[in-house]
């Protein structure tokens, strides 16, 4: 199915009077701006219909190991009209349970801000324990694909490109048997077909179910230090439907973690793309490469391995983006109650944490976080963060009286000056405590302002429609790369230069906590009223440059 | 008749039929002045005893022990000294040697408790502690030791349940009270920890601990600002009190975003280690700063020291394989960075293996190669604890031959520095309880024994 032209309205585009506490501070030497007046984001789980999806944990009070994990989301545009979809990954029936069965859902949007179940039209229910999803076109084929991690073999649907999903994981292999948590499509070795990695979490057999306990008699969940770490796997996808594992070969099975966010990246700038592994309670890895199909573990002497401390953090969730608009892409990696998220720097090949520094990193110390995203919410031209979080244990909240089960999200917004400043409650982000394990981030309504969905342990997802900054002006990039390379851009590097910034995105679809977002690179332009430069960067190295665009719209561009 | 018994009330004399006959009183007398004397006079002697001995100088003590063994009192109040002249293994020996005749002094094994708890010596201290509580089960101060001790060997929900008991039993004792604190934070029960600092400073405003106690659970909380107040309120009690130096340096160094707010860290570190220039963790959080400040020579020296002070300091490790690469010394940047991937792993199957001994405490292998791990590591403390418990509930194991003999070869004699035989003591300092039996010098003195 071919996609169709996105040229999204102009919503509001004609007001000048700037929004969400951004005027005057479109260069980097301004001084930070007064924080937002008011709430920005609105609930809108139940008026889009989103709300009628409800996850279950399948667990029956034995508190199987898997239960704890949650699951992803993805927002994707999966019928090429134009407008985010959004795919929810559910829990199924372990032993024991006895509640509704749990199935994942596929919403369609109607494009008037309310959405339409088509699980059972699209074939993409499942049925089995799914805990994150990644969406890429394998094929190139002009239609998104999903990858689901599941408890059991993974399992690839292919879009027949008619609304439809076909599951072709036995022809194409790629039925990883291990207990996942996150993938992630990406071209390592640039032929212009999307290979696929799996972060495995630990060797888990239901059987084998192990007994942890913090009072007697009664089971708390285990974590995953009393399980042996699991290894990854990186798929080569072959070109005809089908993907042979090469993780020996590429030199990804000489470590051995607790993976569970995991995202390609090109941190080094070689243009090869790299991946990075958050690990929970293993060291994380950056899998370096080496541009002749393998690839090299250099976290440790990178700084991102360990926390500063020396501790092998809880990795969760991760992304990565330019916080700080210096042109290098830097990571979060959310972490454990008591552990602050980690903010990695990117300082030109190493990193360097800078969350305390920051101020983010008090702020997320008592909190667990899953589901994280770079995004400017205030479409200020600077990269906020977004944390989902919610505990592991159940039982918490029984013997701390600091740490809670249900937690708020939080939103810390980048001032500009170094500073990212908690702006969870004026947003609404911080209302209402969830246990919230994947996010997923894009634009939903194709307003020019990101939106979030997160999907929660049991229970209903949370949407948060953004409505910030109505008269910012923003500009969208809709790539489309020439024949020869992956047909979603995945691996494009975007620059943008405008009101004293260069700002950066990097295109891909996977990332957070099992999640999977908007691949279209969105830029928040403050009060600047003209872009300067747009320059893209294909995967297959070509640069694009772009003088002048029109603003507040999604651009389509062709290499 | 003017010394004539008179009635009951009105003053008469007696009738004579109802007069006791006089010589009757003079034995009464003589019965209950006997008695009496049997009764007070080894008290009273012992009091006076007691007084002497107490007033005694070490040398003179010393001297008096060498010609009176037999004196259990000189023994015990010599024992203490030594204890509190860091000298523990000398004062165990005389401690011993109280129990060795009298075995059933609770305040004599309390103490004994905890020195070999200063000594990292946790199995006789349990067992010592454990006797303490019976020969007088409700004893406040060896329940707050025992909670010590289980702070030290990482099981912090022990020590809790322990530590509140002492406080049920003693609710005014400030060093309980702190301890407690400390094994809530422990717990991650930051608000019960705060509440129970600051109920030890009602007890006492002036307690320096409670105030370091209170800026430490504020940090922990993020208030900063909150902390700050607390620990400056320490440090204007006890100006150069290392602990609230430390933190206040730590907590300076974790906000600082610029070079002056660095030096401001710098600084208060510096005077953490001009009163003990053998904190490593000071060290590191120098080395820390000046890896921000981009000084990476200095770095390398702080850190280097961090390490040669904690060679198992994981943060030092990693910071300075950053910092060797820093000044353009890959190599032993390399050294460095592969030693603290390997002490990594070690740390890492530590971790694994306590939660599956927490799971499971009858998990021998699991005990076992935990005490491998300790003995590896210089834990002889928690090594020789974990052996007895497999030497007790798997008598048969086929590691244990190998761990105690390896165990004899390793453990240091009993230095005298506290917590010098490794294991992670608590971190408040040495326990405070040396002394404190019915008539020992008061909390306060002994806590600033060793």
């Amino acid at each position: 199915m071919k996609r169709r032209l996105l040229v999204a309205a102009a919503i509001g585009g004609v007001a000048l009077a700037p929004g969400c506490g951004n005027s005057g501070r479109a260069g980097s030497g301004a001084g930070p701006a007064p924080s937002p007046p008011q709430n920005r984001f609105v609930d809108r789980t139940e008026a889009s219909g989103l709300g009628a999806f409800q996850r279950v944990d399948g667990g029956s009070g034995r508190k199987f190991f898997p239960e704890q994990m949650g699951s992803g989301v993805a927002l994707l545009d999966y019928d090429g009209d134009g407008w985010l979809d959004v795919y929810f990954c559910s829990g199924a029936a372990l032993l024991g349970y006895k509640g509704p069965a749990g199935s994942n859902r596929l919403f369609r949007t109607r494009g008037n801000g309310t959405f339409e179940d088509v699980t059972t039209r699209a074939g993409v229910a499942s049925g089995r324990y799914c805990t994150g999803v990644a969406t890429g076109d394998f094929d190139n084929d002009g239609d998104v694909d999903l990858y689901l991690c599941v408890f059991g073999p993974n399992q690839l649907y292919r879009n027949n490109g008619d609304g439809t999903f076909t599951d072709i994981t036995p022809t194409a292999g790629v039925g990883d048997p291990r207990l996942s948590a996150s993938a992630a499509w990406g071209d390592y070795d640039g032929d212009g077909k999307l290979d696929l990695y799996v972060a495995n979490y630990v060797k888990y057999d239901i059987r084998r179910d192990r007994w942890c306990s913090k009072f007697p008699g009664q089971k708390s969940f285990c974590g995953p230090n009393l399980y042996d770490a699991e290894e990854d796997t990186l798929y080569h996808n072959n070109g005809d439907g089908t993907f042979t594992d090469v993780s020996v070969k590429a030199g990804v099975r000489s470590r051995r973690a607790n993976g569970l966010g995991v995202i390609w990246l090109d941190y080094d700038a070689d243009g090869r793309q790299d991946l990075f592994v958050a690990n929970d309670q293993t060291p994380n890895l950056l899998w370096r490469n080496n541009g002749d199909g393998t690839f090299r573990d250099i976290a440790l002497d990178a700084g991102v391995a360990f926390g500063e401390e020396g501790n092998a953090r809880a990795g969760m969730g991760v992304d990565a983006g330019d916080y700080n608009n210096d042109g290098r892409e830097d990571l979060v990696v959310t972490n454990f109650s008591e552990e602050s998220n980690a903010l990695y720097q990117n300082e030109g090949g190493t990193f360097r944490d800078v969350a305390m520094a920051t101020g983010m990193g008090p702020g997320t110390l008592m909190f667990l976080g899953f589901g994280t995203g770079f995004l400017d919410y205030d479409r200020d031209g600077w990269l906020d963060l977004f944390f989902a979080n919610g505990h592991v244990l159940d039982d918490i909240e029984t013997y701390s009286d600091s740490v809670t089960w249900a937690q708020p999200s939080q939103l810390f917004r980048n001032r500009g000056d170094g500073a990212l400043e908690d702006v969870s409650a004026s947003t609404a982000v911080a209302e209402g405590r969830r246990v919230a394990r994947g996010a997923a981030f894009g634009d939903v309504d194709n307003d020019g302002r990101t939106d979030v969905v997160v999907s929660t342990m049991r229970g209903a997802p949370w949407y948060l429609h953004n409505e910030c900054a109505p008269s910012a002006h923003w500009l969208g990039l809709d790539l489309r790369p020439a024949a020869g390379s992956n047909v979603q851009a995945i691996g494009a590097t975007v620059r943008l230069s405008a009101g004293g910034l260069r700002q950066r995105r990097d295109v891909r679809a996977n990332a957070s906590y099992g999640s999977s977002n908007d691949t279209r690179p969105l830029f928040g332009l403050g009060t600047a009223r003209r872009v300067d430069e747009v320059e893209i960067r294909w995967p297959g190295g070509k640069v694009t440059k772009i003088k002048e665009p029109l603003l507040d719209r999604y651009l389509r561009v062709e290499e | 008749m003017a010394n004539a018994p008179r009635g009951d009330r009105d003053g008469s004399p007696l009738p004579a039929t109802r007069r006791p006959p006089r010589r009757y009183l003079f034995v009464v007398l003589a019965l209950t002045s006997a008695l009496g004397a049997a009764y007070y006079t080894p008290r009273v002697a012992s009091l006076l005893h007691r007084r002497h001995v107490a007033s005694l100088s070490p040398p003179q003590l010393q001297e008096h022990v060498r010609k009176h063994p037999a004196d259990l009192e000189a023994r015990y109040r010599l024992g203490l000294t030594y204890g509190r002249a860091g000298r523990n293994a000398d004062a165990i020996r005389e401690l011993i040697g109280v129990l060795q005749r009298n075995p059933l002094r609770a305040d004599v094994l309390n103490d004994l408790g905890a020195l070999y708890l200063l000594e990292g010596r946790y199995y006789e201290c349990l067992v010592t502690l454990e006797g303490a509580l019976r020969v007088r089960p409700n004893y406040p101060v060896a329940y707050a030791n025992l909670g010590r001790l289980h702070v030290a060997t990482k099981m912090p929900f022990t020590a809790v349940r322990e530590l509140e008991h002492a406080v049920r039993l003693d609710p005014g004792n400030v060093e309980t009270l702190c301890d407690l604190g400390e094994a809530y934070q422990r717990t991650l029960n930051y608000s019960s920890a705060r509440g129970i600092y600051e109920r030890a400073l009602k007890v006492n405003p002036r307690a320096v601990r409670a105030h370091l106690g209170l800026g430490k659970t504020y940090f922990n909380l993020t208030d900063y600002p909150r902390a700050e107040e607390a620990l400056r309120a320490a440090l204007q009690l006890a100006p150069e009190e290392p602990g609230a130096l430390a933190t206040l340096g730590r907590l300076k160094l974790e906000n600082a975003v610029s070079d002056p707010e660095l030096q401001a860290a710098r600084d208060l570190l510096r005077r953490v280690l001009r009163a003990d220039s053998g904190d490593p963790e000071a060290w590191y959080d120098l080395g820390r700063a000046a890896l921000k400040q981009a000084k990476a020579a200095q770095a390398v020296e702080f850190l280097q020291r961090a390490l040669q002070l904690s060679p198992q300091h994981p943060g030092a490790a990693l910071q300075l394989s950053r910092a060797l690469r820093a000044v353009g010394k890959s190599r032993e940047a390399d050294r460095v960075a592969a030693a603290f991937r390997r002490d990594s792993l070690r740390s890492r199957e530590q971790t694994r293996l306590e939660e599956q001994l927490y799971q499971n405490p009858r998990d021998w292998d699991a005990l076992a190669r935990l005490a491998v791990i300790d003995l590896e590591t210089g834990q002889y403390g928690l090594a020789a604890l974990r052996c007895r418990q497999l030497s007790e509930g798997a008598p048969r194991h086929p590691l244990l031959p190998s761990l105690l003999a390896e165990l004899a070869r390793g453990t240091r004699p009993a230095s005298g520095t506290s917590g010098a035989a490794g294991g992670s003591s608590p971190s408040s300092g040495a326990p405070s309880a040396l002394g404190t039996g019915a008539d020992a010098p008061a909390p306060g003195a002994a806590s600033g024994a060793p």
